[in-house]
């Protein structure tokens, strides 16, 4: 699907352009030809993306939110949990309204290995906003730092209701359901076809930064997030002339006594911008005293 | 589906959050169903975590430490990988 119809899936308002919202980057390095408002460099290298997924995020989150103030930290693709924990301290200086982070692992997690620790703690001041993964559909497979029980782990949508079939599975280790929400894949942006939980993240980043922008609470943008979804039905694109066998019904009998909920798969469904501001609005009002 | 808590020390494996217990199914805090799914595999790792201090050490002396202190648990070092 093009960037146009993914944005009308996730009913994206047409009018808004991101003014005064701040969105850190962690990734593999930026697109030289987009701005960016400050960068830093964890790696030995230039600033500059080798491995052609930084800077695809970094696009896709300035095509989104052209008036955005987008900070990058550069990271190394393995990106070793240490250097991690130091980059998510680092985005801090920024005061971001939130952080994209498409990067993770298939390790299951029950939220206490120190990088899920440190994301929920970041997590605290701006919404996180981490791909929950590319491995499934086993079950068991959004690992650290997409575990953490304050961030956003965000899942695989493609277009006409299906499910990305790679996408990472809950619950975590300790019974939590995984991911939170759905976001769009299957993108055709900058001359491909960009798959992955990375190209959905950057959707859900978007509007963490709008909800969080106007709320200044990562819980109660996280919440909202959740709430708002539209809930997406268990079915996946089919594979044309190949047809379930024996093995694989066994294996989805097996796998239904470890998930027993969907959310493990759909989350809390796919993400719903307007939505989601209208209910924050209304949530505020409620508040508020004039 | 490895365990981040599964720690191999002098040939054994340990259960990193309950340490000095021997990982089984028996001890695994999250229930011999899911032990099942996360022993099969294994990745071994030079260094650990020892948390919730936020060190980051050799086995051994990791190992040491944690026997020492009940409230001390340790995990694998990992590194993540963009999801494209």
């Amino acid at each position: 699907m093009s960037l146009q119809e993914a944005l009308s899936l996730i009913k994206f308002p047409k009018e808004e352009k991101g003014h005064n919202c701040r969105i850190v980057i962690i990734d593999t390095g930026i697109n030289p030809d987009l701005p960016v408002e400050d960068a830093l460099n964890l790696t030995t290298e230039g600033i500059e993306d080798r491995e052609n997924h930084g800077s695809i995020i970094h696009g896709l989150i300035h095509s989104i939110l052209p008036e955005a103030k987008i900070y990058f930290i550069k990271v190394p693709d393995p990106l070793p949990d240490y250097k991690l924990i130091t980059a998510l301290n680092e985005a801090l200086k920024w005061e971001p309204h939130a952080i994209n982070l498409s990067f993770s692992l298939d390790m299951p997690s029950d939220g206490s290995d120190p990088a899920s620790l440190y994301a929920d703690h970041v997590s605290k001041k701006a919404s996180v906003v981490i791909a929950a993964g590319n491995s499934g559909p086993r079950y068991m497979t959004v690992g650290s730092p997409a575990a953490g029980k304050e961030v956003i782990a965000v899942g695989g949508y493609l277009s006409k209701g299906y499910i990305w079939k790679k996408t990472s599975r809950g619950p975590t280790l300790d019974g939590r359901w995984k991911p939170n929400i759905l976001a769009p894949t299957g993108i055709n942006f900058m001359g491909e076809r960009q798959y992955g939980t990375s190209i959905s993240a950057p959707f859900a980043t978007v509007l963490a930064a709008l909800l969080m922008r106007e709320c200044k609470s990562p819980f109660i943008t996280r919440r909202i997030m959740e709430l708002t979804a539209f809930p997406v039905s268990l079915k996946y694109a089919k594979k044309r002339g190949k047809k379930k066998t024996a093995k694989q019904f066994r294996r989805l009998i097996e796998a239904i006594q470890i998930i027993s909920d969907p959310r493990n798969i759909t989350g809390a469904g796919l993400i719903q911008v307007e939505d989601a501001i209208l209910y924050l609005r209304y949530f505020l009002s409620l508040f508020s005293h004039s | 589906m490895p365990c981040p808590f599964r720690i191999k020390y002098n040939g054994n494996y340990y259960c990193g959050k309950r340490i000095p217990l021997e990982c089984s199914p028996e001890i695994c805090p999250f229930g011999p169903e899911t032990w099942i799914e996360i022993a099969k595999k294994d990745r071994n790792v030079q260094k650990v975590w020892v948390m919730p201090k936020y060190e980051i050490m050799d086995v051994d002396d990791a190992f040491e430490i944690a026997k020492a202190n009940p409230k001390i648990y340790l995990v694998k070092s990992m590194s993540f990988k963009s999801q494209r």
